[in-house]
């Protein structure tokens, strides 16, 4: 494959002069993308295509696949049990982590953005927790939320409390997947502080003159500057709060009685537990079809509260 | 200029607050990692282990085959890293340089693929990999980033940043003494691109060395388990081996930890001009 790259531009080079070939040009360029375009097609579009396709079918995986129409899906909305908690669940989680995310990333990215020596070092320290793997991360919470022996209980007690069954009382253990999701706020804070830092001075220079205090400069500034990352973290927060997994896996298990089982797990334990390929499709693809459409809704909204700048956004 | 003073040192607090609310868990991981067995679940619980042991991990290594699985996760971490700055310098090359047909539209289609839950693909991958026989070998897992797989759509997107930050005469400069394409993207533009490189084998190290769903999924035989996926399998519904979990816990983050923090900069900074994208 080497050879024909090269034999092409080669041509390509000496033929700049006399004549220019530009299909020529063209194809070459296009061989420069083909590992990604092959990618994209073996692993990304042709596997979504496939699944599209499966989930009008019945497989279980070791027989025949049976065309079944729609049935996948409206089995998941009619039959099974497991499939509107399991979407109450993730929404209530995503409803809660997400908006706590962007906040506490903002309100830290502002603070950092201060004058502030040995910025750096907070930087990397409230990042942390993210290089951790999901399954560490969430075996380290179990063991930190453990009734008998946590040491978040023993902080509780200490302050006068009483134990909190974390995991064991399906009512608590929603909330606290949700309190271990704030620690994944260091991402959204590098991309906020990372907006912040491009804000030209003189705009706070010229509000100083103005007489603007700091929680006006923030609102009136800050606030208005970020709004396009602000739109870009919440997407990127809504995909992968609504595909959580691995840390689910390792605090909770689903459990305990389902109550952390969460629409991912769903999809998980049906092609890969039950075997049910096609309907495992078909949930994924709900699944797809609701991020899809929770990301529009926000594309559209944003006209009304992101600002551009004149120039118009470059990709 | 006293409110300023004030007003500064309650910025460095709260700072400090944070910081320390935040690395909470990791400084847990090795808390509990070098706390002696007999006082790994004791209430109250000690935030300081006394005396430090290295019986945990040494028992991680002894029962939980340990070494075996940082080999295997060292392989893939290797090959990932490989096929990630291979492929996609290649294909950001010709992003951000070359002429083709529907350059534009496709690059959105690069991005976009950044935007779909791996819920939807994982179901048919797994299929396609079932029936060519890849389940249970490292290849589902490490052939995806020869094909800018995996969060390859990313590194692209970085490379083709930088590479369009290099000046175009170097380029023409390039041509002009016979180099084609090829020969002007691996001699002149691949050995520029060595602060992104760098970026790009970071992210792709931490992403293959935490990755844990994927060796889930494909790897059945203990003997081919990956780090993570073999902490995670040490429990069972009914023990839970704290000593050893902890133990080995501490080593898969002690890594990411330390190499985040020699890195942390380039990371960092890296991140944060691919937020500005909008």
């Amino acid at each position: 494959m080497d050879g024909t790259i090269a034999a092409t531009s080669k041509t390509d080079a000496r033929g700049k002069q006399k004549d220019k070939s530009p299909r020529l040009r063209k194809r070459s360029g296009f061989v420069f993308i083909l590992p990604w375009f092959i990618g994209f097609l073996c692993f990304t579009a042709g596997p979504m295509l496939f699944s599209l396709v499966m989930s009008f079918m019945n497989w279980d995986y070791m027989q025949n696949m049976t065309f079944v129409g729609f049935a996948n899906y409206v089995k998941a909305f009619t039959q099974d049990p497991f499939f509107f908690p399991s979407i109450r669940r993730t929404l209530h989680f995503t409803a809660f982590a997400v908006p706590i995310q962007v906040v506490l990333g903002i309100l830290i990215a502002n603070l950092f953005n201060k004058k502030l020596k040995g910025k750096k070092v907070f930087r990397a320290l409230v990042y942390l927790p993210c290089v951790l793997s999901g399954a560490i991360y969430g075996l380290v919470w179990n063991n930190m939320l453990n009734t008998d022996f946590g040491v978040f209980n023993y902080f509780i007690q200490a302050l006068g409390g009483e134990k909190v069954e974390w995991l064991a009382d399906p009512k608590i253990t929603i909330w606290a997947l949700i309190m271990t999701a704030i620690w994944a706020a260091g991402m959204p804070m590098i991309l906020f502080l990372g907006a912040m830092q491009n804000i030209p001075d003189h705009y706070y220079e010229a509000a100083e003159i103005d007489g603007a205090g700091g929680f006006r400069q923030f609102f009136s500034i800050t606030l208005p500057m970020i709004t396009p990352t602000i739109l870009f973290v919440i997407i990127l927060q809504l995909i992968s709060s609504f595909t959580v997994m691995a840390q689910v896996l390792a605090l909770t298990g689903g459990g305990p009685a389902k109550a952390t089982y969460l629409y991912s797990l769903l999809v998980y334990e049906n092609a890969f537990k039950y075997m049910k390929m096609g309907y495992a499709s078909a949930l994924s693809w709900i699944m797809f079809l609701i991020v899809m459409g929770i990301t529009i809704v926000l594309f559209l909204s944003s006209r009304k509260w992101v600002y551009y700048e004149e120039k118009g956004g470059n990709i | 200029m006293r409110a300023k003073t004030i007003s500064s040192v309650g910025n460095y607090v709260l700072a400090v607050v944070i910081c320390a609310v935040f690395v909470f868990p990791i400084y847990w991981v090795f808390n509990k990692a070098f706390t002696p067995l007999d006082a790994i679940n004791a209430y109250p619980p000690s935030f300081f282990p006394t005396p430090p042991t290295g019986a945990n991990i040494a028992e991680a290594f002894q029962e939980g085959n340990i070494g075996r699985y940082i080999l295997n996760t060292c392989v893939i971490v290797g090959l990932t890293i490989l096929g990630s700055v291979l492929s996609c310098s290649l294909v950001a090359y010709g992003f951000a340089r070359l002429k083709f047909r529907a350059k534009n539209a496709l690059f959105l289609v690069l991005l976009a693929t950044m935007m779909i839950p791996f819920d939807v693909t994982i179901v048919p991958q797994f299929i396609l990999f079932t029936k060519i026989h890849w389940t249970n070998t490292y290849l589902p897992l490490i052939v995806p980033t020869f094909f800018c797989g995996f969060q390859g759509a990313f590194f692209v997107f970085l490379m083709r940043q930088f590479i369009m930050g290099i000046p175009l005469s170097l380029d023409e400069a390039a041509e002009i003494d016979g180099c084609n394409r090829l020969q002007t993207f691996t001699k002149i533009i691949f050995p520029m691109m060595k602060p992104v490189i760098a970026a790009v084998v970071i992210y792709q190290f931490m992403y293959a060395w935490n990755d844990f769903l994927y060796p889930l999924i494909y790897l059945d035989d203990f003997k081919n388990y990956t780090l993570t996926l073999g902490i995670y399998l040490m429990r069972t519904p009914y023990i839970t081996p704290w000593g050893p979990m902890m133990g080995a816990a501490g080593l898969a983050s002690l890594v990411p930890v330390t190499v985040f923090f020699l890195t942390q900069e380039k990371l960092l900074g890296g991140l944060q001009t691919s937020g500005m994208k909008n």
